[in-house]
């Protein structure tokens, strides 16, 4: 049984993550064969083909597929951590602070400066509801319930000063901040690339790699100190940890909704409820997942492209709807 | 000896001369044609008129789905917000043109990253800014001489009926420019403009704000005399009833409630201010002035 999962997370997910990333890196504008992407991907070809596959479509790519893996795993960590169902980089505040660090960017008219103000501010805003949130709940003794309790309301209060700003301003940087709260993998500036890709893979492995570590937590704080856990210090190194990553990735590319929720729980049907194999095919199907819906952003009503977190949310919000009605029949 | 001296000293300054006639004739040719872009893509509606009113359509190959098709065939690069990337460098365009007051700044910078050039037309708060804006743009594209009739033009025709607008009293608008939630223009929006050269006052013109939601009781305190819906596409004709049932307003009983249909209202070219100019004039006064 463990070995079959363990194929369809190694394999199986990885074969199906790099069909979505073929055909997505070869289809789509009507004037570019596959041919001709192929070719110019390995430098082959017409300069202006070889701008558009390797300098737009495949970076854009590799950064949905972080951000998807990133969304998916750390989902799947605070879902465990928090032993809460709705855990996620919205309840948590996280999005909400980037939200509030990105519109000030916007609205205050620096984004207009320079794009790159944009991430910065985004960032510090991520980084000050981590803060936040840290300080109410993991401090001192951990409360999961005070963790999300405190998480909301940051998110909250964030978003309600967000919607004050809107209120207020009168630049057009309302309407730019709007398309960032729905994501965007179109004007993310690739200079931050290297950065995210590097902290995205090697947060991604260290939570992978303490699957064990998050069960023991998520046992509950006497189980998991009978089994000599120091359950306070592994909560606060995970939760910044994962937070941290969410970060990096949501201030470089907007918020996209519902994909660290969803994932965990749609994978959780395939590979159980194990951290050691619930993080890992999170990540695969979280890259997964977005990479599909950033696809279908592209080409659904091309040339105009849609906010992939409508998509996201759209989709995925059908599909666990469905595997939740097929969950509640089977144990009826 | 020395013939044969001046003779090769004579054919040296021809030389010379020739050298530096073909050198003017290349800087002029350079000079002339250097600057003719053939492959523009525009990112803003704006943008896009000015150019066809500039004669450069056949030029544009690229459009965002809002603006004006033109007629000839081009691309559509997705929406103003969002334009997509892609199709842009599919294009390969020499000339990109975007907006400062519409396109996201990091649209602009991930452009310039791909090595392409991108023109930023600046914000425009008057008619001043409208004309000066206008004809660097202009120039940037090798059009000055087209920009300078067209701006002149304008520039007569808003000093004419400015002239003639000029005596009496300044009666004081309202503009509606959305009605749910109610929206109007304050002070530093350039409709102030509109007003000032049709000799009327913008009622809000006090609130130091570009556009703002205001409550109706304040419109009623205010009374302005003219009630003005300017329509951007979602002005419902229940606005208009629904204003003149207040009969005690000074723009319901002089029968001063208005809807504009224009698009372009607060994104106009010199051209097009003048024409809204000459429409809000026409409401307003009648039909008592002949300027063409």
């Amino acid at each position: 049984m463990l070995n079959r999962r363990m194929i369809f997370i190694y394999v199986l997910m990885p074969i199906l993550l790099f069909l979505v990333f073929f055909f997505s890196l070869t289809y789509g504008l009507s004037g570019i064969s596959l041919i001709d992407a192929l070719s110019a991907l390995f430098n082959v070809g017409d300069e202006n083909i070889i701008t558009i596959i390797r300098s737009i479509r495949l970076k854009r790519i590799i950064m949905v597929c972080v951000t998807g893996a990133v969304l998916g795993g750390s989902g799947c960590v605070f879902q465990a951590i928090l032993k809460n169902p709705l855990a996620d980089p919205f309840t948590l505040g996280i999005s909400g602070g980037a939200a509030l660090g990105a519109s000030i960017a916007f609205i205050s008219g620096f984004a207009a400066v320079a794009s790159f103000f944009t991430p910065l501010f985004a960032f510090v805003g991520a980084a000050l509801s981590v803060f936040t949130v840290y300080i109410f709940g993991v401090k001192g003794k951990f409360d999961s319930n005070i963790m999300i309790l405190s998480g909301v309301i940051v998110s909250y209060t964030f978003s309600s000063v967000v919607m004050l700003m809107f209120a207020l301003s009168q630049s057009t940087g309302v309407q730019q901040s709007f398309m960032w709260l729905t994501g965007n993998f179109s004007t993310f500036d690739e200079r931050l690339m290297p950065f995210v890709v590097t902290i995205g893979a090697v947060g991604l492995v260290i939570l992978s790699l303490s699957g064990n570590i998050i069960d023991v937590i998520s046992l509950g704080r006497e189980k998991s100190e009978t089994l000599g856990n120091n359950i306070e210090k592994n909560i606060k190194i995970i939760f910044l940890i994962t937070s941290l990553l969410i970060a990096s990735v949501v201030s470089v590319c907007g918020i996209i909704g519902f994909v660290g929720l969803m994932i965990p729980h749609i994978m959780r049907n395939f590979v159980g409820t194990r951290s050691m194999l619930l993080i890992p095919a999170s990540v695969f199907g979280g890259a997964l997942f977005l990479l599909l819906c950033d696809t279908l952003s592209k080409i659904m009503f091309a040339p105009v492209v849609i906010p992939p977190g409508v998509i996201t949310s759209v989709l995925g919000g059908v599909f666990l709807f469905f595997l939740l009605l097929r969950a509640k029949k089977s144990s009826i | 000896m020395s013939g044969l001296h001046s003779r090769f000293k004579w054919s040296k300054i021809t030389i010379r001369k020739s050298i530096f006639v073909l050198i003017i004739l290349l800087l002029s040719t350079f000079f002339l044609y250097a600057k003719e872009y053939t492959r523009i893509v525009s990112l803003a509606p704006s943008v896009t008129k000015s150019l066809y009113e500039l004669g450069a359509e056949l030029y544009v190959k690229g459009i965002t789905v809002f603006c004006p098709k033109g007629s000839i065939k081009k691309e559509i690069i997705g929406t103003l917000l969002e334009p997509n990337i892609e199709k842009i460098a599919y294009i390969n365009p020499d000339l990109i043109i975007a907006s400062k007051d519409g396109n996201d700044r990091a649209v602009v910078d991930k452009l310039r990253r791909l090595g392409f050039e991108v023109y930023v037309m600046e914000k425009s708060e008057s008619f001043k800014d409208i004309c000066s804006n206008y004809r660097t743009l202009a120039e940037k594209i090798n059009r000055a001489k087209e920009a300078s009739n067209t701006i002149s033009k304008a520039e007569v025709y808003v000093d004419r009926l400015h002239s003639k607008l000029s005596k009496g009293v300044s009666l004081r608008v309202f503009w509606e420019i959305g009605n749910n939630p109610l929206y109007t223009a304050g002070g530093k929006s350039f409709v102030n403009d509109y007003n000032a050269y049709s000799n009327t006052i913008n009622a809000y013109n006090d609130i130091n704000k570009n556009y703002f939601q205001v409550f109706r009781e304040d419109v009623m305190k205010r009374n302005p005399d003219i009630i003005l819906l300017v329509n951007l596409g979602n002005m419902s004709k229940e606005e208009l009833s629904f204003w003149r049932k207040y009969k005690m307003l000074n723009a319901v009983q002089n029968n001063r409630v208005f809807i504009i249909d224009s698009e372009d209202m607060f994104a106009p070219t010199p051209l097009t201010f003048a024409e809204n100019l000459s429409f809000l004039a026409k409401i307003v006064y009648g039909d008592v002035l002949n300027v063409k």
